[in-house]
């Protein structure tokens, strides 16, 4: 018998032949090892097409099997996505949680400024200082009524009450260490390293904040100590965040455990000023810019004293907003937060003095 | 139950498998078998059923394919649309997309005849029922059977190793 050829072989193996080719296909596999051979290539050739075509099979509905479908989470767009949802979720919860820890503290806060007695609008505080609370603060550190005239800040012990109502709330504050200062103290004990830098700092650095520009050059001696009375007190404030605002810095200042107070520069300076990105340049930038602020008011200093900032309160859903013209760049400054404005006013007064510790810090 | 209810039963399954292996498209393939069966339900006798149901279809494949290819384009333009929402009920790897791929390309590079004769055995058709739905002789069914596997499994190799070289190239 001859070779079988490859038509005969599939025919047999498909069970296609009658009985009687069969039994010749097979006998002449039994003996001829080419043919048998043969029949194993074609086992495998048949089994090889069956599972190719099987792998047509894998076709998703009206879809041309040319290209591979593009799954729904691997778009760009959803992976940008998804990455805004995951900033915005973030930032929200941090901003919520110091909102929250802002409500939940200031009646404490509160409780403690009730008890000094002076829920009392800054504007009638210029006319009629706590003159006995302020006087007790004032007395060890052994300054004159005129020069603390001078500084601005003694205008409580001094009897004439020509200071800023601004700088009366420190007084008020300080003198009394067994109500608010202790309890004060015990919590930022880890400032004080800083307040020590604070208090050295010159004293016409101060005065430049502090607007009473022949200060700086008359009583170094009294604003040095007057500093060091009030370093021991005040532990820095700590930034907890600057929200991005167009046209305004803002910066949330923690003043206590979970106490932030909110404060807006409204800036009406040049573009180049105003992209700041992140928190290290928006620091170096308020730096850069008090430095300047701080220089300004120093070459000033002889110059005539500047119009007596006027301070404006607003107390609204028990948010309570200071708002003062910043004298030495003509920029609106606002501070808002859960309490008092005597608080506020306080810390307005710290805000002032690191902001001229760190223009003082900026240039080297 | 009806005459083509049974046929239905019978050979629907096998005929959308085997119009899906031919078009690549289920949709398409659907189609295809349900006309093939409404057709079925004129004839008032069929000789031998499944021959003829697959040999319908083949030609309605072929009549459709070549007086409107238009359809086919505006198919794989709303296959497209599809593409862009769909998620899809069974998981499909990459590995195994590119295997249907490759299967694609193969199948596609057969000669019309051998791929049908192949695509029915797959089916289960037998020598005579490829003979008679695509009007061949018996005894050269075989003959084509063998040349379509051959062929089939040949380029398929070629096309696997090619893709295989084409990879080993992208990592190194």
């Amino acid at each position: 018998m001859q070779h079988l050829d490859e038509g005969t072989i599939h025919s047999w193996l498909d069970g296609a032949l009658s009985a009687d080719e069969a039994a010749r296909v097979e006998a002449h596999v039994a003996e001829c090892p080419q043919c048998a051979a043969a029949v194993a290539e074609a086992r495998g050739f048949i089994a090889a097409s069956s599972r190719i075509l099987t792998a047509l099979d894998h076709v998703p509905r009206r879809v041309v099997p040319a290209a591979l479908p593009v799954r729904w989470y691997n778009r760009a767009v959803w992976r940008a996505a998804a990455a805004v949802l995951v900033v915005a979720v973030g930032s929200l919860v941090v901003v919520r949680s110091s909102d929250r820890r802002a409500v939940v503290l200031p009646t404490m806060i509160d409780s403690v400024g009730a008890s000094q007695a002076t829920v009392t609008p800054p504007q009638i505080l210029r006319t009629s200082p706590p003159a006995t609370s302020a006087g007790k603060l004032q007395a060890p550190a052994s300054v004159t009524p005129s020069t603390q005239r001078a500084l601005s800040s003694g205008a409580a012990s001094s009897g004439k009450p020509r200071a800023e109502a601004e700088f009366s709330g420190k007084p008020v504050r300080s003198a009394a260490p067994t109500q608010g200062g202790t309890r004060e103290r015990a919590r930022d004990e880890s400032g004080d390293a800083v307040i020590d830098r604070n208090a050295a700092a010159p004293p016409q650095v101060a005065g430049a904040v502090m607007a009473a520009p022949q200060r700086a050059v008359s009583s170094p001696v009294a604003g040095v100590t007057m500093m060091d009375a009030v370093a021991g007190e005040q532990p820095p404030l700590k930034v907890v965040g600057t929200p991005r605002v167009l046209g305004a810095k803002v910066t949330l200042y923690e003043v206590a455990p979970g106490d932030t107070v909110t404060f807006t520069e409204a800036l009406n300076i040049q573009l180049n000023a105003v992209v700041t990105t992140g928190i290290s340049s928006a620091e170096t930038q308020a730096r850069r810019s008090m430095a300047k602020s701080a220089a300004t008011a120093a070459t000033r200093a002889p110059a005539p004293s500047p119009a007596v900032p006027t301070l404006q309160v607003e107390v609204l859903n028990g948010v309570t907003t200071i708002s003062w013209p910043d004298v030495t760049t003509g920029n609106m400054l606002k501070l808002s937060g859960h309490m008092s404005v005597e608080r506020l006013t306080e810390i307005k007064r710290r805000i002032e003095r690191e902001r001229a510790a760190a223009a003082k810090k900026g240039p080297q | 139950m009806t005459d083509v209810d049974r046929l239905f039963r019978t050979y629907n399954a096998a005929l959308v498998r085997y119009l899906t292996r031919r078009l690549g498209d289920r949709d398409w393939a659907e189609e295809v078998a349900q006309e093939t069966f409404v057709r079925a339900l004129r004839q008032t006798s069929i000789q031998n059923e499944r021959a003829w149901l697959f040999a319908v279809a083949t030609n309605l494949v072929r009549d459709e394919a070549r007086k409107d290819m238009r359809r086919r384009k505006h198919l794989a333009l709303l296959a497209e649309e599809e593409r862009e929402t769909m998620v899809e009920p069974e998981e499909t790897t990459i590995e195994r997309a590119q295997e249907a791929a490759i299967a694609r390309k193969a199948v596609d590079g057969l000669a019309e005849r051998d791929r049908l004769a192949l695509l029915m055995r797959e089916e289960g058709l037998d020598y005579n029922e490829i003979a008679e739905a695509l009007q061949l002789s018996p005894g050269s069914v075989g003959t084509t059977l063998s040349r379509a596997r051959r062929r089939l499994v040949e380029s398929y190799e070629v096309l696997q190793k090619s893709r295989e070289e084409r990879e080993k190239n992208a990592a190194s």
